[in-house]
């Protein structure tokens, strides 16, 4: 018998739908595994214990009454800690920031909780969404990191503390702790998901993402967030065309790579058709306008508050708030200009394409002394705002997680959720758990 | 949690990672300047993407 942790969000929905268990139940049981391995993760920034239980009653009390308030009916989720849920501080990891609860739910909290989702509490991120790192460890071994800006949140649904969170991108804050926890990120096409009451990092290049344990649960939040139901595929028949970059996506270790290897053979003999792709030349551009523009839109943010208390700023953050501060006003134009161009080249090249697919990270989890990785895999594509998930896809030498990178046009979520479920109906790395045990990591 | 960083930086940390930054923001304005300036206002690289 599997343990209430174990589960997806459909399974856990469908339980509670069919009374199999209560959601306050639920939520106790997800609440006692917090309580077992919080204390060495630290993906948490603020536990709403006795507020989720209160949720969940409530949810039973509709239950017994035969009302369903959605989807997610009773189901437990987390929430980055810059994104506003309401009576409880937004801080951003920081407290740098306001400590004033907030008056609302942030649009994609409020879609989750129409949907019936019980609010578990906040997740630990890096301060404002930038370097310095977060607290918490990476579950599958506590001496590296878990990624970041959206550490808590991929650590948690990695440890099994519940089985989806909310987390937000702006370079690779999805993806990159999402593979290195082993799980599922998903960052939807730029502007499919409203951003209002998520704390900006560099307004046009935030995206609200999504991280889970498979796919069906990932285009199932999605199909909330958006409002437009469930993402099935437009056109699920179609042919499956995965390309693969001829360059600019090479991993650091040579046996690391064999799984990247390996997740394109298991697609093939699924069906896909594989073909090479050229990279635009104007990929490297693209990235490089998207440091441009996220440091200067950083920058931004920051210069009020950074004016007074720039001595309390954490180190990487001051120093990428000074760097920000320094370009100048025409570069900043410029770059916006160009990143707009070399969006379109890449959308040319995702055109034939059902997705493209990369390593999702150079490596897997560094050290968490002083780092949360490396996005240049990621950055690219949440400068273009195309939408892209990653899948866990094997284990390094170390024995920690590797992820793929699928990567569709501008609205074709339907994709990367077609080629992910491809992918986990022939594969089991998502089936894989972090060797979790009591007490220190 | 505090806005300091769990993992501090020494001066010497601080300064490497500084020249990283500026060195990456260099590299950055350097390729996107080398972008040619279009004289159209409305410029070729973005017809057809409206």
């Amino acid at each position: 018998m599997t343990q209430p942790y174990e589960w997806s969000v459909a399974e856990a929905a469908e339980r509670i739908r069919d009374k199999r268990i209560s959601s306050r139940g639920y939520v106790q049981a997800l609440l006692a595994r917090i309580r077992d391995y919080e204390p060495s993760l630290h993906a948490w920034a603020h536990l709403a214990g006795d507020w989720a239980e209160a949720q969940a009653s409530q949810c039973d009390e509709d239950t017994v009454r035969g009302v369903s308030r959605g989807p997610l009916h009773g189901v437990a989720v987390a929430i980055k800690d810059n994104y506003d849920v309401i009576d409880l501080p937004t801080r951003g990891g920081s407290d740098l920031s306001d400590d004033k609860p907030a008056a609302a739910d942030a649009v994609a909290v409020a879609r989750l909780r129409r949907a019936g989702a019980v609010v578990l509490g906040k997740t630990a991120m890096t301060p404002f969404a930038a370097m310095d790192p977060a607290p918490t460890r990476n579950p599958w071994n506590g001496d590296h990191t878990p990624g970041g800006s959206s550490s808590g949140s991929a650590a948690a649904v990695g440890a099994q503390m519940c089985a989806a969170a909310l987390g937000s991108q702006t370079a690779g804050s999805v993806l990159r702790p999402a593979a290195y926890c082993g799980v599922v990120g998903l960052k939807p096409t730029y502007d499919a998901v409203s951003r209002q009451g998520l704390m900006a990092c560099a307004w046009s290049m935030d995206h609200v993402g999504v991280i889970a344990r498979d796919v069906d649960d990932a285009a199932l939040l999605f199909g909330v967030l958006t409002g437009a139901g469930p993402a099935d595929s437009k056109d699920s028949d179609g042919q499956i065309t995965v390309g693969i970059p001829d360059r600019g996506f090479d991993i650091s270790d040579a046996s690391d790579a064999e799984a990247f290897v390996g997740a394109v053979d298991v697609l093939a003999k699924a069906g896909a058709k594989i073909v090479s792709v050229e990279v635009p030349d104007g990929l490297q551009s693209l990235a490089s306008a998207g440091i441009l523009v996220m440091y200067a839109e950083l920058a931004a943010f920051h210069r009020d508050l950074y004016s007074r208390r720039a001595s309390e700023y954490p180190p990487r953050l001051r120093v990428l708030v000074e760097a920000g501060l320094s370009i100048a006003a025409p570069d900043y134009v410029n770059a916006l200009r160009v990143r707009h161009h070399a969006a379109g080249e890449l959308s040319s090249a995702l055109a034939g394409l059902t997705v493209l697919l990369t390593p999702t990270t150079t490596s897997p989890a560094p050290s968490r002394q002083g780092s949360t990785g490396d996005w240049r895999f990621n950055l690219p594509f949440s400068a273009s705002g195309h939408p892209a998930i990653t899948l866990s896809c094997g284990f390094a030498k170390n024995g920690l997680p590797l992820g793929i990178q699928a990567v569709a046009s501008h609205g074709r979520e339907d994709f990367l959720f077609k080629v992910g479920r491809l992918f986990q109906q022939h594969s089991d790395w998502h089936k894989r758990r972090a060797p979790m045990k009591a007490g220190p990591i | 949690m505090s806005a300091k960083s769990p993992y501090p930086m020494t001066p010497e940390e601080v300064a490497s990672y500084r020249a990283a930054v500026e060195a990456l923001v260099a590299e950055c304005l350097a390729l996107i300047r080398d972008y040619p300036v279009e004289r159209d206002a409305d410029p070729v690289s973005e017809r057809g993407q409206r």
